[in-house]
């Protein structure tokens, strides 16, 4: 019985956690992961998110799960602007979008703090909680777990099955040969960079519950962002994502229960720079080897 | 009927023109070939029939319309396949994405025609599933030139075909390119080195030098050996 609600409070412990990680990195997925661009302007793009559906929500009166489809649309149209008037000027300039990107979460975060202040109210976390065993669950995570979920169902079959999902995979492989097979590659890089961060306004909407509301809030995503999509690598972004989160997650949570939040964090740091000495091309192009050594060896 | 028609182009790289003023014609179902040394200009010269690179002066006429300043993917879309040197293959898509890549190219969202490419490359269809990265030389050069046929060009750019591909498969390539022709539906601008390939297609061609059109030769002048060297040997 007592184990029986341990390793229940321990698979919910790890489904939170692989949650957070794949949430925190769903918009640098795309744009770091397909893009090559080192976004350090995603968790502003997260924060801004929050934003959007803290004033949407709490002054503007809206339900939250309306408050966080808007805030996806809004944070997509910034980076579209964003993406036509300055991140464009820097494809194929690793560094320079590096820089560009920094100055802008600079912006972001400092504007933030000067037109709505230091904090903003929180948003009270939707559902309550269920105990068991004494243990306690939290509807809403339960919630953003299935989100998670659905998300990763719903990117896989946006880039496996449609137009656009092809043309973006190919001309992030070869823009030019895309461009000789009439793909309108602007136009791709454009609604990719935007989608990018679309996502990251919408995870930053929905974990806005679980966090406090402030200009800098999106620091503390920034850290699991880049390494659970690193730790994933390019090979295929998604099943990277998903890889490294499960794993990084089925690290940290046993470690963690047992030792604290803090071990728990270190364990996650050690386990993601063996995975990158093991595997420096990440989780996904260890999995796509082994993928072709299968299809090769049916076809032979 | 005139189905390609370069007029005194000038093209090249941000660091200086490669083409320096080039003419050449291809009539309606004709295979015509480009010869040359290395680093004369033919890939260059494909790469501003397709768009990739922009002419600075001159014209390009493509069927009957002035495509001078026409961007690379509406000119492919208007009928041009482009297969280039090195085969530009998606290495992390499978062969039928690269594939379905070239069908896309059409407006018209008809189902693709897989069956009219494998009937001329039917290893294709054995590794449907397959990375294009997993491929040989030579089935990534089939699988390019499949890519570029299934949405029925009217012109086929072909950029050395037989560079790093087995002899073999050299041979099927040329085999293939007769049964085209034989379709009379389609134009191909090969450019080669491989004497064997260039004398079993081409119809006639034209040597290049330094940026330039310096000859051009008759289906006689390509099958004479001694000929054809001149242009190609360094
Ligand atoms: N991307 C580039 N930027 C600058 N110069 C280039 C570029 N690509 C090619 N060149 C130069 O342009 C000239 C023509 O190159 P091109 O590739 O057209 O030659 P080629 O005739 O196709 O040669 P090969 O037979 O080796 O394929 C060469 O001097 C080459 O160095
Ligand atoms: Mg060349």
């Amino acid at each position: 019985m007592e184990t029986d609600a341990l390793a229940l409070s321990l698979t919910y412990q790890f489904g939170t956690n692989a949650a957070f990680l794949f949430l925190a990195a769903l918009g640098l997925i795309v744009i770091l992961g397909m893009m090559n661009i080192i976004n350090l302007a995603h968790g502003e793009l997260m924060m801004m998110g929050a934003y959007v559906a803290t004033i949407t929500h709490n002054q503007l009166g809206l339900p939250f799960p309306l408050a966080v489809i808007v805030s996806f649309f809004a944070v997509a149209v910034f980076g579209a602007i964003l993406e036509l008037l300055i991140v464009r000027r820097f494809y194929g300039r690793e560094l320079g979008a590096l820089v560009v990107t920094w100055g802008i979460s600079l912006i972001l975060g400092q504007g933030t703090l000067l037109v709505f202040g230091p904090f903003m109210p929180a948003i009270k976390i939707p559902g309550g909680s269920y105990s068991y065993g004494g243990f306690s669950y939290s509807a809403y995570w339960l919630i953003l777990i299935a989100i998670s979920i659905a998300l990763i169902a719903g990117l896989y079959w946006l880039y496996r099955y449609t137009n656009y999902g092809l043309q973006a995979r190919a001309t992030m492989q070869n823009a030019e040969m895309a461009k000789a097979l009439g793909v309108p590659t602007n136009r791709v890089y454009l609604l990719t960079f935007s989608l990018g961060a679309g996502l990251a306004g919408l995870s930053g909407a929905l974990l806005a519950p679980t966090s406090t509301i402030a200009p800098f809030m999106g620091q503390q995503f920034v850290a699991p962002a880049f390494i659970t999509v690193v730790v994933g690598g390019a090979a295929n972004v998604i099943s990277g994502a998903v890889g490294s989160s499960v794993l990084l997650s089925a690290i940290k949570t046993p470690i963690g229960m047992a030792y604290g939040a803090f071990l728990g964090t270190v364990a996650l740091l050690i386990a993601s720079l063996i995975i990158i000495r093991i595997m420096p091309d990440g989780i996904s192009a260890a999995i796509q080897k082994l993928m072709d050594r299968r299809r090769t060896r049916k076809t032979k | 009927m005139t189905i390609l028609n370069i007029n005194n182009v000038v093209a090249g790289y941000k660091t200086a023109n490669v083409l320096q003023g080039v003419s050449i014609t291809l009539s309606e179902s004709e295979i015509v070939s480009v010869v040359g040394r290395n680093g004369v200009g033919k890939s260059t010269l494909v790469k501003t029939i397709i768009g990739l690179l922009p002419a600075r002066s001159g014209q390009i006429i493509f069927n009957e319309k002035d495509i001078t300043s026409t961007k690379a993917n509406n000119r492919a879309k208007s009928g041009i396949g482009y297969v280039p040197q090195g085969r530009g293959i998606f290495p992390d898509l499978t062969v039928q994405d690269n594939l379905r890549m070239g069908g896309l190219i059409g407006t018209k969202q008809k189902k693709l025609n897989f069956d009219s490419v494998f009937s001329y490359f039917p290893i294709l269809k054995e590794r449907l599933h397959q990375r294009g990265g997993t491929l040989s030389g030579g089935q990534q050069e089939m699988l390019a030139i499949a890519r570029a046929l299934i949405n029925k060009p009217k012109l086929l750019l072909l950029d050395e075909p037989s560079d790093g591909v087995q002899p073999s498969i050299v041979e099927e390539i040329g085999k293939f390119l007769l049964k085209l022709k034989d379709t009379g539906e389609i134009t191909v601008l090969l450019v080669e080195q491989n004497f064997d390939l260039l004398q079993t297609v081409s119809d006639r061609a034209y040597a290049m030098e330094k940026g330039t059109v310096s000859d051009t030769l008759t289906k006689e002048d390509l099958n004479n050996d001694e000929t054809l060297a001149a242009y190609i040997a360094v």
